[in-house]
């Protein structure tokens, strides 16, 4: 693992919608490359993220409101809470810190809560990163300069609020909406997307507003529907070191080029759940299904040198599924949970023409017409199990909560590529495995919760380039989506994601 | 009791522990495809960094008196011995910067451009007037022999004047003006002569070695004119014009030529600054024979796509020859630049070469076309020579012997003498190539042409 490890080339429009938006679940993560995201979003609290992460047939009550409102209804008490949460990515790829505080409170029939954080993000590359192009020999040498640019090497601050309001209507109905809305000014690993780019200033946000509806049953089962719709409007500033040559002083130079890129997609999602206990076995099932559409108005022209070009003006649209099934069993002071998922998705994305273009047969695509196309057929499957156990110590009145788990993202698709300009097809299949390793504890002390969790991604990587002379870290991203094509091989080297997070929650009576 | 309640926790840490292990096989990553066919534009830009083809940065503007003195100039026939050739005569913006003869007639002639005659006991100059095009974008080497250059450093600049080259030259494109007019056939003229009023040539009377006798018989003609004093002081303030030399003349006249004709917003100038939609695929083909199949770039490489070097092309003999090897021109000058290979001659910038025919160092190729055609197969080309693409004019001044042309083929360029095989289609795609180099601004430069100029010589 401590060799880079050479990648098949993607030659494919390179599509990762990455990082489950700002809220969790329930927006797909669409990914053609196995890319280390970091973990800029996992900062919720979570009473079950340490058991791999299962949430089929378990309930969490700390998490369950920032997925679905109208879970808040399962608010008893109110209750603050502080998560802090660290990441980082190995081989000094990045890291972050963000501390969220919150409440949830109910009053009568109503309920509610909020959550504000705030986030620091390391850089994920060292500056400055130029590429100087390689061969150039004039007869008479060139010199080339170097011109001063904005260093980013510092941190960037990034912020987050999110607000849930529902009631309880009757017979166990319960509805309410969220609204959360990230002030961003560094995605994980953008920086890492402009080879060759000197500078990268990002501004944005990320609007996810969810309306939903929750049915319980005395016997504890439930049903659950829930609209999810999530706006990416992030805008990125690049300032690319340019050769050119002075004919003043007759050398090779180097001068700012800015290029702005624009990070716009919409998703529209429906998620429907289930959950019931069976019988007093001590067992539950649940399932659900969801539905994102997701459209890709404009993409960012990402580039990486000699691996991926560009499409300029490269908009798509994606239908991602995923139905999942799991079971869990309580047991005394054991649980144990199981979640399998499985992820059809179909994307297709494409670039138009600007202006008219000849194809090498020689017709002519008219301006808007589409330049190149691929289709992206995913079959993936999520497996994750975990397991609680409740230890008695001696002379504490709380017992100490263990926890552990792991999943397991497997992702495979083919994609159809139709270069319309070069007249060619190609069919490619491509296939990688995510895994992760979750523990935790957790224990109440003097009324006040506190919670450990822990996570190791693994199967990921940070793609280099690996020519004679350079070899340079070029994607590590969790931005929202990505749109390139990769044009060469890929050189990916194995990075892991691993993230500590404290959580204290206060229940007030 | 402990250890009931873990039954659970070490079942999850077995289970972790075995997923744990299968670590390095579930990262592994597959695919069932080669790598896909790169873009023709990934190859371009692949070859771009091979062959240092970057954007062209702006010409500084040179001062606006400088430039407009040097307008002057250019377009004077004051500055030539007979009043009658000025340097607009062979490098006409009505022809791109150049003539669209293929050797040039210089002082003693009547018309202009295509029009142009020899005059009664005139020859023809050996050579094809290279466009100014460009000129301005920090040549390393003017003329077709390169006898005027400047490799940077103090007292950079090398020329046949040698030591007599004042000091004060800005640039090798000012040193290149301070030649034509001590050259006899281009502008200097021959002893006895007399211009169109009767006025005998004191220019002539100068030997050829003198140059620094004719530079200063040339600046007397420019301070007797009121209207070039008040241009000198302008681009000169301060300084005496008492005190002013040609080399002064010569700085405004590059000044203008640098302003006037620098074009770099071609198709292929705003491809290579990132506009992939600026070229047509046919020149993008064409672009990437040129770099690779066809072996342009071996010679005309770099930002300028030429320029900077020289090479041996195999090109038909044509004209009166040059020195003690007339009728031969063996181009570039072993004293200057200690080259002993025969017929080399500048590699030109091919920018905006679509407007500059006829084409190579001395006119043989009539088009782009042509040129491509040559390079294809230089030595059956110039085997058989097609004369009949020139003007009638110039067709006695072919020589095709068959002794010219083994020692022409002898000194060819083995990069160049190979034959590339390419097929009409590429041929094509080649040309169109050349022609998306052509910046649009610098179809018609009637507009530069002023209506008077300060001697009262008619323009045109």
């Amino acid at each position: 693992m401590s060799h880079p490890r050479k990648l098949p080339a993607l030659g494919a429009t390179l599509l990762a919608l990455l990082a489950p938006a700002v809220a969790p679940a329930q927006v797909i993560t669409i990914k053609t490359l196995p890319l280390a995201q970091g973990d800029q979003f996992g900062f919720f609290p979570s009473a079950n993220d340490a058991m791999g992460g299962v949430s089929i047939a378990v309930r969490d009550s700390l998490l369950d409101p920032f997925v679905n409102p109208a879970k808040g209804a399962r608010i008893r008490a109110l209750q603050f809470f502080g998560s802090p949460t660290f990441y980082r990515i190995s081989r000094n790829a990045g890291g972050g810190q963000t501390l969220p505080v919150g409440g949830l409170a109910t009053h009568g029939n109503l309920f509610g809560g909020a959550l504000v954080a705030v986030q620091s993000l390391d850089p994920s590359r060292s500056d400055p990163q130029t590429f100087a192009p390689p061969g150039i020999d004039f007869i008479v040498a060139p010199q080339v300069g170097a011109f001063p640019v904005p260093q980013q090497t510092r941190s960037k601050t990034n912020r987050y609020a999110f607000a849930t309001l529902g009631r309880r209507v009757a017979n166990g109905f319960s509805i309410a909406g969220s609204v959360m809305y990230a002030d961003l000014h560094r995605l994980e690993g953008v920086d890492q997307l402009y080879a060759g780019s000197q500078s990268i200033a990002q501004r944005g946000g990320d609007l996810d507003a969810r309306l939903g509806v929750l049915r319980d049953w005395e016997s504890g089962a439930s049903v659950e529907a829930m609209l999810v719709h999530d706006r990416v409007a992030m805008t990125h500033d690049v300032t690319f070191a340019e050769t050119f040559y002075d004919p003043n002083l007759r050398t090779m130079a180097s001068r700012p080029r800015p290029e702005r890129n624009l990070d716009r997609t919409n998703t529209w999602g429906l998620h429907l759940a289930w959950q019931r206990p069976v019988g007093d076995s001590g067992w539950r099932i649940g399932a659900f299904a969801t539905t994102n559409l997701m459209s890709h108005p404009k993409l960012p022209n990402y580039q990486i040198v000699d691996v991926v070009r560009p499409v300029p003006w490269d908009p798509g649209h994606s239908a991602a599924y995923n139905v999942g099934f799991g079971i869990a069993q309580h047991r005394g002071p054991s649980t144990f949970a199981l979640d399998v998922i499985y992820e059809p998705i179909l994307s297709h994305t494409w670039g138009e023409a600007p202006a008219a273009i000849e194809t090498l047969a020689g017709l002519v695509i008219p301006a808007g017409a589409k330049t190149t196309e691929s289709h992206f057929t995913f079959s993936n499957a999520i497996a994750r199990v975990g397991f609680a156990q409740d230890l008695l110590i001696d002379g504490v009145e709380s017992p100490l909560h263990l926890q552990g788990g792991v999943s397991a993202h497997a992702i495979r698709y083919w994609l159809r590529q139709d270069d319309h300009v070069q007249v060619t097809s190609r069919r490619q299949d491509e296939h990688w495995v995510e895994w992760a390793p979750t523990w935790g504890a957790s224990m109440r002390v003097a009324g006040v919760d506190l919670r450990y969790v822990g996570r190791v991604v693994h199967g990921t990587g940070r793609p280099g380039i690996a020519n004679d002379q350079v070899a340079v870290p070029i994607f590590d991203s969790s931005a929202p989506s990505i749109l390139a094509t990769p044009t060469g091989p890929l050189t990916l080297t194995p990075v892991s994601v691993t993230t500590h997070q404290l959580s204290v929650s206060v229940p007030l009576p | 009791m402990i250890q009931r309640q873990c039954t659970w926790l070490a079942a999850g840490l077995l289970g972790i522990s075995l997923l744990s292990g299968c670590g390095s096989t579930m990262t592994e990553r597959g695919t069932t495809q080669p790598p896909p066919p790169a873009t023709l534009d990934d190859q371009l830009r692949g070859q771009f960094n091979i062959w240092g083809v970057v954007p062209i940065g702006a010409v500084t503007p040179p001062n606006a008196a400088l430039v407009d003195l040097g307008r002057s100039l250019f377009f004077d026939k004051i500055l030539s011995g007979n009043r009658d050739v000025a340097c607009a005569t062979c490098h006409s913006p009505l022809s791109h910067g150049a003539d669209v003869l293929a050797l040039s007639i210089g002082t003693g002639a009547s018309g202009d451009g295509s029009s142009r005659t020899l005059g009664a006991g005139r020859q023809f100059t050996p050579r094809n007037a290279p466009s100014l095009i460009n000129t301005g974008l920090g040549s390393f080497y003017l003329f077709w022999d390169g006898r005027v250059s400047d490799l940077g450093g103090p007292s950079s600049f090398r020329t046949p004047a040698g030591a007599a080259l004042p000091s004060g030259l800005t640039s090798v494109l000012a040193a290149q003006a301070m030649f034509p007019v001590t050259n006899r056939n281009e502008m200097r003229g021959e002893v006895g002569d007399h211009d169109g009023l009767g006025n005998s040539n004191e220019l002539a009377a100068f030997d050829s070695t003198q140059f620094g006798a004719i530079w200063g018989a040339v600046m007397q003609r420019l301070v007797a004119i009121n209207g070039y004093v008040a241009k000198l002081n302008a681009a000169f303030p301060g300084v005496p014009v008492s005190s002013l030399g040609f080399q002064h003349a010569a700085n405004a006249i590059a000044a203008f030529e640098k302003t006037a004709f620098t074009f770099t917003n071609s198709p292929f100038d705003r491809y290579v600054a990132h506009d992939d939609q600026a070229m047509t695929t046919e020149a993008k083909q064409g672009a990437l024979l040129f770099f690779t199949k066809a072996r342009c770039s071996s010679c005309h490489f770099g930002p300028l796509l030429g320029g900077q070097s020289f090479a041996s092309a195999g090109v038909p003999q044509l004209g009166p020859g040059v020195g003690k090897d007339a009728p031969l021109d063996l181009g570039q000058d072993p004293q200057f630049q200690g080259q002993t290979q025969r017929f080399l001659f500048r590699v030109p910038s091919l920018r905006n070469v679509e407007l500059t025919a006829p084409y190579m160092h001395d006119g043989a190729f009539a088009t782009l076309d042509a040129v491509v055609r040559h390079y294809n197969n230089v030595e059956q080309t110039l085997r058989n020579y097609d004369v009949s693409q020139l003007d009638a004019r110039f067709r006695s001044q072919y020589r095709g012997d068959a002794a010219t042309i083994d020692a022409i083929l002898a000194a060819t360029s083995p990069v160049v003498r190979q034959p590339l095989g390419l097929s009409d289609s590429e041929i094509r795609q080649l040309v169109a190539f050349l022609q998306s180099l052509t910046d649009p601004a610098a179809r018609d430069l009637s507009a530069m042409i002023p209506a008077s100029v300060p001697s009262g010589l008619p323009v045109r």
